[in-house]
């Protein structure tokens, strides 16, 4: 039986790693590429989020929170993903963050996608990246492995006790 | 819990540890890379140039400021300098306005406005009072003094300086007349529609020792200053072959602009508007001057002459000993009289080298500068990129090395002309990518003409040297007289020194 789970569980795992790895290191790069800035992926962007990334980088601030949030997302979302803690507010946030980038430079077969490094209709690697994340919240395989069965064992036991 | 929990538990762990050794390593690998030797070699011949633009002061009294021509241009400057009227700040996106905003405060005053077309000259009246940058809802200031007579302005007591953007055939005059009444000049290119202007506002600027820059703002973008440090420390070579272009594909890129409605012999002081010429009343003449010979010089004056400058900026060349120029009006057949499609050469014999400047007004197809020497050449757009020869004797061992790869760019710059939200007609486009609009400055994003300005504007406070100045215009004047020659008279023109022959 348990054998059995585990078979199931092992390729969720690892494809929970791997996407835990893609976003830890986007985070990772971005923090220490010197002067990286969301600021001009957010000006060319043309999708249907153009008005309010405009908005975002007129104002100072605002790009300075943008820059590091996005750094401090992809990291945090990056490693629970790995550890397997709390994983589905991680896969939520990762999910959030994904809708943003597809929205960014949606891929609809506009002229500008030429620029883009494959060849993408409607669907692409963050949409991909998306319905991973939700196969993840919905199975949720850090219940076996991962930091999250340390705490549902811990609590599982002590409910059943 | 027991072990197996532990084990499963901690199941991800492993993999955080191999991807941070991984990301260890790589980023040391990149580290290393980075400094390699030929960056190492490069950079020990060029610095950075933010560094050493020296700070300007704008302390003191206030500089006051008259404005002849509010054209497109005259409008642009000054927006350069800080002045705006309300409706034109209101209009502005809030990206522009804080951009404008943004731009230092000169300490400078509009005391002045000349123009020959009454809407324009009441514009730029406004714009002239709106020292706080105000928006239609908080301003009530009175316009500035309104000028239709160019002479009034420069004999005003109130006037210490004056920025001209007249058509090019009042270049000279207006020059000349404000040098000769002390007061200092930024011109606008090209510095002159006739070659006798191009001697007489020299004498005259050396004579009244004003501060005369013009209206070159390509100076100041951080790549065309880093081409010119690249160039001036060998870095190249020797330098055999400049090829400079422009290509432009539309109506606006190629002057046809919008003629006024209400335009008319009633508001257009068109007397004033003829120099040398004896034309009746023609609206296409004036507002779209560039198309005939009387009032401009076609591509060489309007284009060629900023690339021209750029080049001069790098290599100190000066005056072509000899130029030619061919072409012809082959796709804008609409009456212009100057060419829209045109080949110049100017040659350099005793300096060795060639510099020539093509230009299409009927293609768009982006061509950057580039800058050929036997080692190494560099291309100069809104960034700039280096291509080391495969040949090349200096770089031998780094080729070897395999520390660059033969004629692959590599990137000089990273200027943020990329980022072009704040601008964007085709036009201003091609502007950009030629230096002309935009550069950075410790990361911002800042307006050429306004550093151009400000350099003028720091040179009358101190006495500082300007990077435009007299010098510089004459050699662009004769260098643009030369080529518009060499085309209406289709010969060979050639400079011996002190004379066009
Ligand atoms: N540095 C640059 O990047 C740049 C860009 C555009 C234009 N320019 C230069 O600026 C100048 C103006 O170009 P523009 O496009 O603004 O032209 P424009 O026709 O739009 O404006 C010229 C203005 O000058 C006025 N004018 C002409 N003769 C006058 C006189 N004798 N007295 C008073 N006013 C007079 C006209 O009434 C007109 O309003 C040109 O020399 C052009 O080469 C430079």
């Amino acid at each position: 039986m348990e054998t059995n789970k585990n078979g199931r569980i092992l390729p969720l795992f690892i494809l929970r790693i791997a996407v835990g790895w893609l976003f830890l290191h986007e985070g990772l790069y971005k923090l220490f590429t010197p002067g990286w800035t969301a600021q001009y992926y957010l000006a060319q962007s043309e999708g249907p989020l153009q008005g309010l990334f405009q908005w975002m980088i007129s104002n100072e601030v605002i790009t300075e929170i943008a820059n590091y949030g996005v750094v401090i997302l992809l990291i945090a979302t990056g490693l629970l993903l790995m550890t397997g803690f709390l994983e589905r507010v991680a896969s939520a946030a990762g999910m959030v963050l994904l809708v943003f980038f597809y929205l960014s430079y949606p891929p609809f077969g506009e002229i500008s996608d030429v620029m883009a490094e494959g060849n993408y209709l409607i669907v692409d690697k963050n949409m991909i990246m998306f319905l991973v994340l939700w196969v993840i919240w919905k199975m949720r395989p850090g219940k076996q492995w991962g930091l999250d069965r340390l705490m549902h064992g811990a609590w599982g036991k002590e409910q059943r006790a | 819990m027991n072990r197996r929990d532990l084990l499963k538990g901690l199941a991800g762990v492993p993999f955080i540890g191999a991807y941070g050794y991984m990301f260890a390593r790589k980023m040391v690998a990149e580290k290393t890379e980075e400094a390699g030797a030929f960056q190492k070699f490069v950079r020990s011949k060029i610095l950075p140039s933010g560094a050493e633009r020296s700070a300007q002061t704008s302390g003191g009294k206030k500089v006051r400021i008259g404005l002849v021509g509010f054209g497109i241009r005259g409008k642009q400057l000054m927006k350069s300098l800080g002045f705006m009227t309300p409706e034109d700040i209101d209009r502005m996106n809030d990206r522009q306005r804080k951009l404008f905003q943004d731009q230092p405060d000169l300490n400078i005053e509009i005391t002045g406005v000349c123009d020959l077309y009454k809407p324009r000259l009441e514009e730029a009246a406004r714009a002239g009072a709106n020292n706080d940058r105000e928006g239609s809802a908080s301003f009530n200031r009175k316009p500035v003094k309104q000028y239709g007579r160019f002479e009034d302005l420069i004999g005003a007591s109130d006037v210490d300086a004056v920025v001209i953007a007249t058509s090019d055939h009042w270049h000279g005059p207006v020059a000349v007349m404000a040098a000769n009444a002390g007061k200092h000049v930024y011109c606008e290119k090209a510095l002159t529609q006739a070659l006798e202007d191009v001697f007489s506002v020299r004498e005259a600027v050396k004579n009244n020792r004003v501060v005369f820059q013009l209206g070159h703002q390509n100076r100041q973008a951080e790549s065309n200053r880093m081409a010119a440090k690249v160039v001036q420390a060998g870095l190249l070579g020797s330098v055999n072959l400049v090829e400079t272009t422009t290509n432009r594909n539309s109506p606006n890129g190629a002057w046809v602009y919008d003629i006024p409605e209400d335009a008319g012999p009633h508001n257009v002081d068109w007397q004033r508007f003829l120099r040398n010429t004896n034309t009746p009343f023609n609206k296409e003449h004036f507002f779209r001057w560039r198309l005939f010979w009387d009032y401009g010089t076609g591509l060489n004056g309007d284009l060629m002459t900023h690339e021209y400058d750029s080049i001069n900026q790098m290599l100190n060349m000066g005056i072509p000993e000899i130029v030619t120029t061919t072409g012809g009006v082959y796709h804008w057949k609409d009456g212009r009289e100057v060419p829209d499609v045109q080949q110049t050469v100017l040659d350099y014999p005793s300096r060795n080298f060639s510099l020539l400047y093509s230009a299409s007004l009927a293609s768009n197809f982006y061509r950057p500068k580039k800058v050929m020497g036997d080692e190494a050449s560099i291309e100069v757009g809104a960034t700039l990129k280096m291509f080391v020869d495969s040949e090349s004797k200096m770089y031998e061992e780094y080729l070897n090395n395999e520390d660059i790869l033969p004629n692959q760019p590599i990137a000089l710059t990273q200027d943020m002309q990329a980022q072009l939200d704040a601008v964007s007609s085709a036009t201003e486009k091609y502007f950009a990518s030629r230096g002309l609009l935009y550069t950075s400055q410790g990361g911002r994003m800042v307006d050429t003409a306004h550093l151009h300005l400000a350099e003028w504007l720091h040179g009358i406070r101190t006495g500082a040297a300007v990077s435009c100045g007299i010098d510089e215009a004459f050699e662009e004047g004769i260098t643009a007289m030369m080529a518009t020659i060499a085309y209406r008279e289709g010969r060979v023109v050639r400079w011996d020194g002190e004379r066009v022959l």
